[in-house]
């Protein structure tokens, strides 16, 4: 087995032009491969992030009457006895977190401006542990229970000229149909860094959601997290028995998964992204597969001379996949230090799409950043060597069919 | 011509090797030439429908309207349309003008309600400049100036309404004082064009400017030109011939639009160039192995008198070849994907509704569109991208001294 790889090592170095030539290929592919994946995966992550904890959590609790017109965030099918709710999940095995909401629109009118935003009511404790509430909050402090203030995104602050400790007015539809207002003190401006989000939400404390919409201990929504966002699906199906022990299908709890467009979207991408990585990979082996044929071609005498003095096939085929897999080898390692070091400059300094996403209603990260993972950096490694070896393959079978003595006839 | 047969038979002496170095860049330009078609069709697509039931060609604000123009600032109108039209039919280049009154409202059936846009229009006027009347699907367009509404599809679907239906309008007066008015569905909108078919509540202009006390004020007057490609030229006409008041193009109002096509556009590049570039060190790899494997012939060519210039330029026209063959099939298979593409679309409508307004002017399929001059760009590219990588290459195999080329024989 040394002997083998001593051989291969000195072929590989025999021609080194042609090596450095046919590993670049492998090099760029896998450099490409690599931080393209990471800035895609963390472009994903953050969308799918943001998603779970501004909309759909792991889980989510609505009324089954609410999911028919969603869009139009119908106060009056809402969760009833909402505490009996919350204390059924939270014994649930699995579960992280547990906390009410209630999403309702207005729409804001300020000094002769109209535009339709959302208001959450929020417990902001429990968000806290949620979505790390206070960490968004860039100015002034996070809202507290109990107190008329309000939390408003930076965008919304910036449309509405609206400064910390100033006093929002809100006037909306109660649950009932009766137009009800609040005078609401900014406390404090909060940036997710999604226009979708900053430009038009405004965060109140719970209780006083609750009265400004005359819906007292009832809520919209039931917002939990869990352990392990994977296990969403069961244990959410495990939720509706619980909570509708009594029978009729009152309360539907939905995993994230189910929700929207976010996760079909991100499996789709996933699937096109992993062919066009295999599609580049597969073009750079191209030119492995070329070298190795031409190599082998070129030393048919001494293959030859090699089977007639002993050497037996599955040496040869040997020899030729260690060549590749040496090349391949050195080519992956510089191309994942390459794509690594890109992935990790893009997880650090991030793209920014500017001001042209201000409009968009998906909530989309202004500035998209790489996620720098020594998984895809190993990947990607593999990978190139494996393409390299699988490369070969075919020159190596040919290289094993060469007779020993009609190889030696060209002498 | 000696050196074009030399190299072309060159070409076919190893022929899987040339089949895999060809495919390489075949794919990449096909890659390019079906992703332009598609991004290209749908920001075109786009525009098409921004001109036709949003902006026009030419549109006409009050001064100061645009910058505020997502708040719908009602105090901001065009006082005296009127006049201001008149002055335009008389212009040669316009094929018609009309004015319309956009402002914010909520639609709601009494018991939920959403945010919408209310579209006050002409009807005698709009089809002049836009294309709503024929984008009546169910009911019927106004007739006269009877009171009623057409709705967008989607908005339909959300309320769960038909034509004959009443929904509840409600909005603010230019003077901030709130009013709420019940309408009869007269019809159904399909335009495909979200900010319509999701968003818009279109009402007969004259109710409209009762209702909101507009006083025969109008938030905006649009124009359509007999000949769309000098509508820079005329805004610069109009815009010195009408004062206080802001003339734009439907470019000016296509922003979004162009810039997320940009930032879409900047991705699709980043897989053209992975792949060209590996497809490029491909042929590279190829020429440098065809040069070693003939050594001897070169030796022969060269001992026979060849300029190192020709030998050069022989495994040029080499590369060039595999850039010629690759750059033929990039391009038919290309071809064949925007075929697909143009013709059947590619079908997002399962989750646009979910993602929403994402600047784009499409409610779910995607159409590709042909592109000529990008096809013919990337055959050329295919082909002179191929000759530059094979310089190399072709230095070192001329570099070859014919005896020490020969000693090997």
């Amino acid at each position: 087995m040394f002997f083998l790889l001593k051989f291969a090592f000195r072929n590989v170095l025999r021609n080194s032009r042609r090596t450095i030539l046919s590993g670049l290929s492998i090099m760029f592919a896998v450099m490409i491969v690599i931080y393209m994946w990471s800035f895609i995966m963390g472009m994903m992550g953050d969308v799918v992030d943001l998603f779970v904890q501004s909309t759909s959590g792991h889980i989510r609790v609505v009324n089954t009457e609410y999911l028919k017109r969603e869009k139009m965030l119908p106060l009056n099918k809402n969760i009833a006895n909402y505490q009996k709710v919350l204390d059924v999940v939270e014994k649930t095995p699995g579960v992280k977190l547990v906390t009410p909401r209630i999403k309702f629109g207005v729409l804001m009118e300020r000094e002769g401006k109209n535009k339709p935003v959302f208001g959450i009511g929020i417990d902001p404790q429990k968000e806290e542990q949620a979505m790390n509430f206070s960490k968004k909050i860039i100015e002034g402090r996070p809202i507290m229970m109990g107190k008329e203030e309000a939390n408003v995104g930076a965008l919304f602050a910036r449309d509405f000229g609206l400064k910390v400790g100033d006093t929002l007015t809100v006037v909306t539809q109660t649950a009932h149909g009766s137009i009800s207002a609040m005078n609401l003190k900014v406390a404090g401006i909060f940036s997710f860094g999604a226009a979708a989000i900053d430009r038009r939400t405004f965060y109140m404390p719970i209780d006083k959601a609750q009265y400004l919409l005359d819906i007292p201990n009832r809520v919209t929504e039931i917002f939990v997290l869990l352990k392990n966002e994977n296990k969403a699906p069961m244990i959410a199906a495990m939720l509706d028995k619980k909570i509708n022990a009594s029978g009729a299908l009152k309360y539907k709890a939905r995993a994230w998964q189910e929700q929207g467009f976010v996760f079909l979207w991100m499996m789709m991408a996933k699937y096109i992204y992993m062919t066009i990585y295999a599609i580049i990979l597969f073009f750079a082996s191209f030119t492995i597969l070329n070298t190795m044929f031409m190599a082998v071609m070129e030393r048919a005498k001494e293959i030859g001379m090699m089977k007639a003095m002993g050497m037996r096939n599955s040496q040869v085929k040997g020899v030729v996949l260690l060549e590749a897999a040496i090349i391949g080898f050195f080519a992956s390692m510089i191309g994942a230090f390459l794509g690594g070091a890109i992935s990790y400059g893009l997880s650090v300094a991030g793209i920014a799409f500017g001001g042209g996403m201000e409009g968009v209603d998906m909530a989309i990260p202004m500035v998209m950043y790489g996620k720098f993972s020594l998984f895809y950096i190993f990947v990607g490694f593999l990978m190139g060597i494996l393409f390299s070896v699988l490369a070969a393959i075919f020159p190596a079978l040919r290289a094993a069919r060469f007779e020993p003595a009609e190889a030696l006839r060209e002498i | 011509m000696l050196y074009f047969s030399l190299a072309f038979r060159n070409i076919f002496r190893n022929f899987r090797r040339t089949f895999f170095t060809f495919l390489a860049i075949a794919f990449g330009l096909a890659v390019l030439i079906v992703m332009d078609s598609m991004l290209q069709g749908i920001d075109q697509d786009s525009f098409k429908k921004i001109i036709n039931y949003e902006t026009g060609h030419i549109k006409i604000f009050y001064k100061g309207y645009e910058k505020e123009k997502d708040d719908f600032p009602l105090d901001k109108s065009i006082p005296n349309p009127e006049q201001i039209m008149r002055e335009i039919r008389k212009l040669d280049e316009v094929k018609g003008v009309t004015s319309r009154v956009n402002f914010r409202i909520m639609l709601s059936d009494g018991v939920d309600q959403l945010p919408a846009i209310g579209v006050a229009i002409s009807p005698q006027d709009d089809e002049k400049v836009f294309l709503l009347k024929d984008a009546v699907d169910k009911g019927s367009f106004f007739e006269g100036d009877e009171e009623g509404i057409l709705l967008g599809e989607g908005l339909a679907e959300d309320f769960e309404v038909e034509v004959g239906d009443y929904l509840t309008i409600l909005t603010r007066t230019r003077y901030e004082t709130y009013q709420a008015m019940d309408y009869r569905i007269k019809g159904l909108l399909k335009t495909e064009d979200p900010q319509i078919d999701w968003l818009a509540v279109v009402i007969p202009l004259n109710i409209a400017q009762d209702a909101l006390d507009m006083e025969g004020a109008v938030t905006e007057i649009d124009i359509r030109l007999k000949d769309p490609s000098k509508v820079e030229e005329f805004r610069q006409k109009l815009s010195e011939q009408i004062k206080g008041v802001e003339v734009l193009t439907w470019k000016d109002l296509a922003q979004d639009v162009l810039a997320i096509s940009k930032s879409k556009y900047s991705f699709s590049i980043m897989i053209f160039c992975a792949i060209v570039l590996i497809a490029l060190i491909g042929i590279s790899n190829t020429i440098l192995m065809a040069a070693f494997e003939r050594t001897r012939e070169i030796g022969v060519l060269a001992a026979m008198g060849m300029k190192r210039r020709k030998i050069v330029m022989m495994f040029v026209m080499e590369g060039a070849m595999i850039g010629f063959l690759g750059s033929v099939v990039g391009c038919l298979l290309g071809s064949f994907l925007a075929f697909l593409t143009i013709k059947y679309g590619i079908d997002y409508s399962f989750m646009m509704r979910d993602i929403g307004n994402i600047g784009y002017r499409s409610t779910g399929i995607f159409y590709g569109m042909w592109r000529p001059g990008m096809i013919l760009t990337a055959f050329i590219f295919g082909v002179v991208v191929s000759a530059l990588v094979s310089i190399y290459p072709a230095f070192i195999a001329s570099r070859m001294e014919p005896t020490d080329a020969l000693k090997k024989v």
